[in-house]
């Protein structure tokens, strides 16, 4: 790998995609651009450097979040100024080992953790807790054992008439393909069905922002690749909806993400923002893809081929 | 034959063991002890025949439900509150556990002074009875409602009293039912002990109070088997009611092909 080959990280303002790879990418990079229309923005590592400013206005931006907390073993820093400006449409992966603070971001967005300094703005609002334009879906599925999951899925539409939500509940049910299922309890689910459900349920209230935090942590290999395909589908399908995801698998956030966020831990800080430019529907492998997977696992001082448990679940 | 009804039967094998050696044992002589079981069924007959059992009925279930239904609800209440506010639980449940150590039948002089002998003594005894144990258990229901489903309702900005209606209630109600079916054997036992402080006061009691008086052991023996039988009936119709009603998602846990744990 030759350093002046791969640019993971855009140093001039001028650049617009981060990753400048061997042709075989630069071949599929402009399609890939069809996804997230606006020009790539980037981002630096170090907290000086300036976001270039976008036109549009970002949907999320953060602006120096440090959040610490006060434990039993003393003070713990979570995140440790962390800026980000993610765009419309985007979709965007928190990559980094356990303890990195990724999931606290993803609830930092979500309104769930409150007690942090630093700005986040939606939409140019400053979030004040959670709310109907962020759906959230956890690692664990979490519906509520005593609801179908057609009752699951109309859980945030409580507001809504009758005719109005079934109709809703009914169209997320068919994207995320559980029409069979609707009369089930969540308990006859597989984890795969199960977790489909949970993203339907967040995507009812039509959000403009995906929250995922590890959803496919606790699925079986197979199903998670399955599951990535599909959680890109429905992406695809909800034109505009942004997603950012936790996750800790390189390959999951290589195949999903415009963007990949990379944290490293204690205290959790921004390490890089890595720009994928593979056109979609991605390959699993090949060159571009090794590429920047190559340097991605070099940033946990991992070979590409050793099979640390921590970071290839 | 399904399961249930071979379980069923193997349950009535004793009843009908003992039934049967009673009846031979009381063939073709009087005992004033063990009156024959026939007996006993002739003595719920002609109570039938006679509109007197119906009249016991009414009385005793008026009581019985007004009672439960005192109970049950202010019972409730008072654990939900405890179990959804830890200033309210600090300030309450040492009184609660308290209280409870009294045992109950030391209240009755107490009500009989302030509410006198008539019915009300029984139906606050009664709703005292069914008071406790679903407190005790709306209580510990609604501790360990997992807080993960609570995040949930945080997560779609649900108000703090939205959480308690649609998430901390539905996963307290295994307690709750466990609950509201030991207030409900409790307080037919509190029903009978209330009714047998006066005489002639118009309940089932006095099927008991009337052969005890008599001397007619066939009509004490139908009274218990009155009582046991609107006992087991009621705690079926409970334990049917949650099983087919609210908590019918508890027995659809069949179909699980690849469920994964959580991590």
């Amino acid at each position: 790998m030759s350093a002046t080959a791969i640019q993971l990280v855009g140093t001039e303002p001028s650049d617009r995609r981060g990753v400048t790879l061997e042709p075989e990418t630069s071949r599929s990079a402009a399609p890939a651009s069809t996804s997230a229309p606006a020009p790539k923005q980037t981002e630096s590592v170090t907290p000086t450097a300036v976001a270039v400013k976008d036109l549009s206005t970002p949907r999320l931006d953060l602006k120096d979040i440090t959040k610490i907390f006060h434990g039993e073993a003393g003070e713990v820093v979570a995140l440790q100024d962390v800026n980000l400006v993610v765009k419309p449409g985007e979709f965007i992966s928190l990559l980094g080992a356990s303890g990195c603070g990724k999931t606290t971001l993803l609830r930092i967005i979500g309104g769930l953790e409150k007690a942090y300094s630093g700005t986040a703005l939606l939409d140019g609002r400053p979030i004040k807790g959670p709310g109907r334009d962020r759906g959230f879906v956890f690692q664990d599925h979490r519906l509520l054992p005593w609801l179908t999951v057609e009752e699951n899925v109309g859980f945030g539409l409580a507001h809504l008439k009758k005719k109005e939500r079934a109709e809703i509940v009914q169209a997320h049910i068919k994207l995320v393909g559980l029409e069979a299922f609707s009369k089930s309890y969540p308990s006859q689910l597989s984890g795969g069905m199960a977790q489909r459900a949970s993203i339907a349920r967040a995507l009812a209230t039509d959000p403009e922002i995906l929250l995922l935090d590890e959803p496919l942590g606790a699925l079986d290999a197979l199903t998670r690749m399955y599951m990535q395909e599909e959680i890109e589908k429905i992406w695809q399908a909800k034109p505009g909806l942004t997603v950012i995801m936790v996750t800790h698998d390189v390959d999951e956030a290589l195949y999903l993400s415009d963007r990949i966020v990379v944290l490293s831990p204690r205290p959790g800080r921004i390490k890089r923002i890595v720009d994928v430019g593979i056109s979609r529907p991605r390959p699993r492998e090949g060159q571009g893809f090794n590429t920047i997977k190559k340097s991605l696992l070099a940033e946990f001082h991992l070979s590409h081929k050793e099979d640390d448990p921590e970071f290839t679940i | 034959m399904s399961d249930r009804s071979i379980s069923v039967i193997k349950g009535l094998v004793l009843p009908a063991v003992l039934l049967a050696a009673w009846t031979l044992s009381t063939w073709n002589r009087h005992s004033l002890l063990f009156p024959a079981p026939s007996l006993s069924f002739q003595a719920i007959a002609e109570l039938w025949n006679t509109h007197a059992l119906q009249g016991y009925l009414a009385v005793s279930l008026r009581r019985y439900a007004l009672g439960l239904l005192l109970g049950t609800s202010l019972g409730f209440v008072a654990g939900a509150a405890l179990g959804s506010s830890r200033i309210i639980e600090r300030f309450f449940l040492p009184n609660f556990h308290m209280f409870r150590q009294v045992p109950l039948v030391g209240w009755i002089p107490l009500l009989i002074i302030w509410f006198g002998l008539g019915d009300l003594s029984r139906i606050v005894l009664i709703a005292m009875g069914a008071f406790f144990p679903i407190l005790v258990n709306t209580h510990a229901g609604f501790r360990q409602v997992p807080r993960n489903y609570l995040e949930v309702g945080d997560a779609f900005g649900l108000t703090r009293w939205e959480k308690i209606r649609r998430i901390a209630i539905p996963a307290a109600l295994p307690w709750i039912r466990s609950g509201t079916i030991l207030s409900l054997t409790f307080g037919w036992t509190i029903l009978v002990a209330s009714e047998l402080l006066t005489q002639a006061n118009g309940g089932l009691s006095d099927i008991l109070d009337v052969g005890r008086e008599r001397f007619r052991m066939e009509l004490v023996n139908a009274g218990i088997l009155i009582l046991g039988l609107l006992g087991f009936l009621f705690n079926y119709a409970a334990t049917r009611f949650w099983s087919i009603g609210p908590l019918k998602w508890l027995s659809q846990n069949i179909h699980t092909p690849s469920k994964r744990g959580t991590t």
